[in-house]
């Protein structure tokens, strides 16, 4: 054979164009046809046979071969015939198979002339014909008439089967209704309209983020009055993220979009798209978007809130491997400064980026949406301008008219989240979401006007420069913590029988708020002397070197495992460290070892573990990351693991020991510090003490009272004068070297702490 | 295919028409020669019965037919004056429970006067035989008599099937002289004449 395996001369299968006869059939290929129509012939007579008892086998033949079923097989048996009959002479007749070929090419090419459309559509139209035919034949045989005539009384026959048709018709529809209705009904709900007029906030009760409402209020122009850009050639923004920490007002804002706008304003449930079955979602958008559609046409404009986007927005842990890679570069440039790794090459940057993959942490949690009803959103968004209605888009088709094209639907769509990070970049694009505004924490101007308008609203004592002050000690407070605070304030006033609030009640409010409520229980002498000395130290050891931030608040009260604080405030925004800048923190950290320590005669507390951690901690990773340090070799976070640190603060890096140079550096510098930090506690020995007996008397001072306690004036709430009398300064010695005796022998009657000077002390009483 | 089919047959067509109520079991064979009077003009026809045993009967028939072996119109075929050629009126209708109830056990007695008035008709008029087939039983009536003032010849197989819910009658009729010139067909689709009792 020509194919053997083995065979040398592999020979090529003959192409059908370059045979020259038909190619030969099966045998079981030739017969088929006619076996299944004699079947068929065999069964329609003994069908003849079987219904008529009396009639003879030959005239049941004749009978079978002249009626319709046995005409047409005896027509399709004979065609068969013929068509074999011709197989066969190809199959043997070059020049027969060459005479038909020429036919059937020529034919195929007439055919093969006309439209591929026309052809569809006359294909179709036999089909019809056919289908028609054989359903009125049917039909005709059932009730005894010719397929014409059945096809005539068709109308006739349906209109009396319509009870039949109907109550069949009426089954199904129950069935189906019940499933429409209860996607109706759980596609409801988590949609509000209102009107103009309906909300009363307006931009002027938006404080502190000027900047952000003034571009919305350029967005709420231009829907009202989208000539203004559309005229030049542009188009209306369609959408707006406002995003940001929490409590920034971005709800606030909308809400003021939604007073002041003159269109109507939807706003969107964040758990509205929370749904029990698949699907629903879907339907609550696609219902969302037909209602907005609505609006906007007959309002000439509609806005719709989706607050908390991040629950509609996000595909879940499913975060692009895009916007993984934007999140990497972002963290590059954070590990290497501001100008990031733009300034090396394209191989380098894959290169950190590679390693910083795996630091990247994907946005996780959020919303998440595996129904579909992002897609759905993604897709009512797009602004894809299509035909509606059945009128408009089949029945106007169906006549040869051209659909009308929508009109232009002016719909704003708002966004807010406080998760930006786990929207889907798809939503964000230009076209969907066109504008993104950060809403961040107020710059000092507008937590400053907050504070006066929240207490604008109440009854205060507080000077301007009062409240200027807070407005600078508060960095982080949004507008919703600053209306609590002030609202905490008024509580602590009513609580002790004013309807007056002072400056000390924000201050106690805000501490509350921020630092939470202490525990109450209280020291024994001993022990809150040794507490107040320790953070005594810290405190003046911040406020003599620190130059970027001030104390916020000192104070020995117990907070769970926290025995007692100095909080910092910067002073102002900043985005990089210089060394000697992290020489003080470190410091700053030293003070309480060092302090305790000096004052206890080289003896110390567990209470500096913490500090003295932190303060290993930020000089090794200064050393090791910011070349801060006598070598010039740098780590990343990559290189030092997932936190850079240890639990216990001591750095991991691969292939250095502990017992290592960095080891040895970190120990040097500590040491050196460790020796500054002491010269200046010793230098400030008095001012140590002073704080120490106002955090005594106290538990809790402020930063503006620790400055007046250690420059000996009056503070907003400690009079610190009667610190500057030298005299005043001894009997704290003196007492202080009481206590540093009762705790070397372990007296149980400890010393008293000193009274102020009684006119100080009356203040004091009377506060 | 079509020849081998005709080479069976004999090279021509059947010599008769083999007429089937399938649904209720009357089979008979007539000369292929005769023709069906329509159905329509026969429903029409009936319109006409207006007395009771008219109204029963058009309120119970399952299924009917009228045949002739020359082509005549329904009304013609029940005419009081008798063709010149046979007329074939067969039919099978349902029995109201009064008739079924009035049956009893004397047969010949309750299917006389089905087709032939034979009670009213002068004694000898009309011969009356049990007819009994494949568990089917009647009577088998010829009778000759005067209507439309001529003398006609019916002859009439009247039927029960075993469960006496439906009656079964076929009936040949024509003028006298017409009887004896077909004679041998009439014979011959007597002959054919057969009941099966239908399921259901």
């Amino acid at each position: 054979m020509a194919n053997d395996i083995g065979s040398s001369a592999f020979t090529s299968r003959i192409r059908d164009e370059d045979r020259r006869t038909r190619k030969p059939l099966d045998w079981w290929d030739r017969v088929k046809l006619v076996v299944l129509w004699v079947i068929l012939y065999a069964l329609v007579f003994w069908s003849t046979i079987a219904t008529n008892p009396i009639i003879p086998a030959g005239d049941a033949l004749y009978n079978t071969t002249f009626t319709a079923p046995g005409v047409f097989l005896s027509l399709l048996i004979v065609f068969e015939l013929v068509r074999q009959m011709h197989f066969a002479i190809a199959e043997r007749a070059s020049g027969y198979y060459f005479f038909w070929r020429r036919i059937f090419e020529q034919t195929d090419s007439r055919v093969m002339r006309i439209r591929p459309w026309t052809r569809f559509r006359i294909a179709r139209f036999v089909r019809w014909a056919v289908i028609l035919y054989v359903a009125a034949a049917i039909t005709g045989g059932f009730i005894g008439t010719s397929p014409i005539e059945a096809v005539v009384t068709a109308p006739q026959l349906i209109l009396q089967g319509m009870p039949y048709l109907l109550q069949i018709v009426f089954y199904m529809f129950v069935a189906i209704i019940q499933f429409v209705a209860i996607f109706w009904f759980l596609s409801r709900g988590g949609i509000d309209v209102y009107m103009p007029d309906d909300v009363r906030t307006r931009f002027t009760d938006v404080w502190g983020q000027d900047r952000v409402l003034e571009r919305i209020k350029e967005n709420i122009l231009f829907l009202e009055n989208p000539e203004a850009i559309e005229d030049h050639g542009g188009y209306v923004p369609g959408g707006i993220l406002l995003w940001g920490p929490p409590g920034t007002g971005k709800t606030l804002m909308a809400e003021a979009v939604a007073g002041e706008t003159g269109r109507p304003y939807v706003f969107v449930d964040p758990g509205a798209f929370v749904n029990m079955f698949f699907g629903i979602g879907v339907l609550k958008v696609k219902g969302l978007f037909r209602k907005l559609r609505k609006l906007s046409l007959r309002y000439g404009g509609v806005i719709v809130f989706f607050d908390e986007a991040d629950t509609l927005g996000s595909r879940g842990g499913q975060v692009s491997q895009m916007r993984r890679e934007a999140l990497a570069g972002q963290a590059i440039s954070s590990q290497l400064g501001c100008n990031g790794a733009f300034f090396v090459s394209e191989t380098a940057r894959a290169a950190l980026a590679e390693e910083q993959r795996q630091v990247v942490v994907p946005g996780m949690g959020g919303g998440r949406s595996f129904d579909g009803t992002l897609q759905a959103l993604l897709t009512e968004l797009s602004g894809l301008t299509k035909p509606r209605g059945f009128m408009n888009r089949v029945v106007r088709r169906v006549l040869g008219i051209r659909p009308k094209h929508p009109p232009k639907y002016r719909i704003l769509v708002m966004m807010a989240t406080n998760m930006p990070d786990s929207l889907d970049p798809a939503l964000l694009r230009p076209g969907r979401i066109d504008r993104s505004y950060r809403v961040g924490y107020p710059t000092k101007d507008g937590r400053l006007e907050t504070y006066r308008n929240y207490l604008g609203r109440i009854q205060h004592s507080l000077t301007d420069d009062e409240v200027e002050r807070l407005a600078m000690v508060s960095p982080y407070a949004t507008g919703a913590s600053i209306k609590d605070t002030v609202n905490e304030a008024l509580v602590i006033a009513i609580r002790d029988g004013r309807d007056t609030v002072t400056y000390g009640d924000v201050i106690k409010a805000k501490s509350l708020k921020q630092h939470g409520l202490p525990d109450g229980g209280a020291y024994v002498d001993r022990e809150r002397h040794s507490v107040a000395l320790h953070e005594a130290c810290h405190a003046v050891a911040m406020y003599r070197l620190q130059h970027t931030s001030i104390i916020d608040v000192a104070t020995i009260e117990r907070r769970g495992d926290v025995g007692g604080f100095v909080s910092p405030i910067p002073v102002e925004d900043r985005f990089v460290q210089w060394r000697s800048e992290v020489e003080i923190d470190i410091m700053t950290f030293l003070a309480s070892l060092v302090g305790e320590r000096m004052f206890y005669e080289g003896d110390h507390t567990q209470g500096v573990g913490g500090d003295m951690a932190q303060a290993t901690a930020l000089l090794t990773r200064s050393l090791l990351s910011h070349a801060m340090g006598s070598n010039l070799r740098t780590f990343n976070a990559g290189m030092l693991g997932n936190s850079g640190l240890m639990p216990n603060g001591i750095p991991l890096v691969q292939g250095l020991s502990w017992e290592g140079a960095i080891a040895e550096e970190v120990e040097q510098r500590l040491a050196d510090l460790y020796q500054r930090t002491h010269e200046l506690l010793a230098q400030h020995r008095d001012d140590v003490l002073a704080v120490t007996h106002a955090l005594e008397v106290h538990s809790t001072i402020s930063g503006d009272d620790v400055a007046a306690v250690i420059e000996g004036r009056k503070g907003p709430l400690v009079d610190g004068r009667a610190y500057a009398d030298a005299d005043f300064r001894r009997r704290l010695e003196d007492y202080h070297a009481a206590a540093v005796e009762a705790h070397r022998v372990r007296h149980e009657r400890p010393p008293r702490l000193p009274e102020l000077p009684q006119a100080q002390h009356a203040e004091v009483a009377g506060e | 295919m079509l020849a081998a089919t005709l080479l069976l047959s004999g090279c021509s067509a059947p010599a008769h028409q083999y007429i089937a109520a399938n649904g209720d079991g009357m089979y008979f064979a007539l000369p292929a020669s005769w023709t069906q009077v329509p159905m329509k003009q026969l429903v029409k026809a009936q319109q006409g019965w207006t007395d009771d045993a008219g109204n029963v009967f058009r309120q119970t028939v399952r299924w009917q037919g009228v045949w002739s072996a020359h082509t005549i119109d329904a009304d013609r075929a029940f005419a009081a004056r008798p063709a010149s050629a046979p007329v074939v009126f067969a039919y099978v209708r349902d029995l109201v429970g009064v008739e079924q109830q009035g049956i009893g056990k004397d047969v010949k007695a309750a299917l006389r006067d089905v087709l032939i008035p034979a009670s009213s008709l002068p004694s000898g008029s009309v011969l009356t035989q049990t007819w009994t087939r494949s568990g089917f039983t009647g009577i088998h009536q010829t009778g000759t008599y005067v209507s439309g003032g001529a003398m006609q010849t019916t002859e009439v197989v009247s039927t029960l099937p075993p469960a006496r819910n439906r009656l079964y009658v076929f009936a040949m009729r024509c003028s006298e002289s017409c009887y004896s010139a077909y004679g041998r067909d009439i014979n011959a689709v007597f002959e054919s004449l057969t009941f099966k009792e239908p399921r259901g």
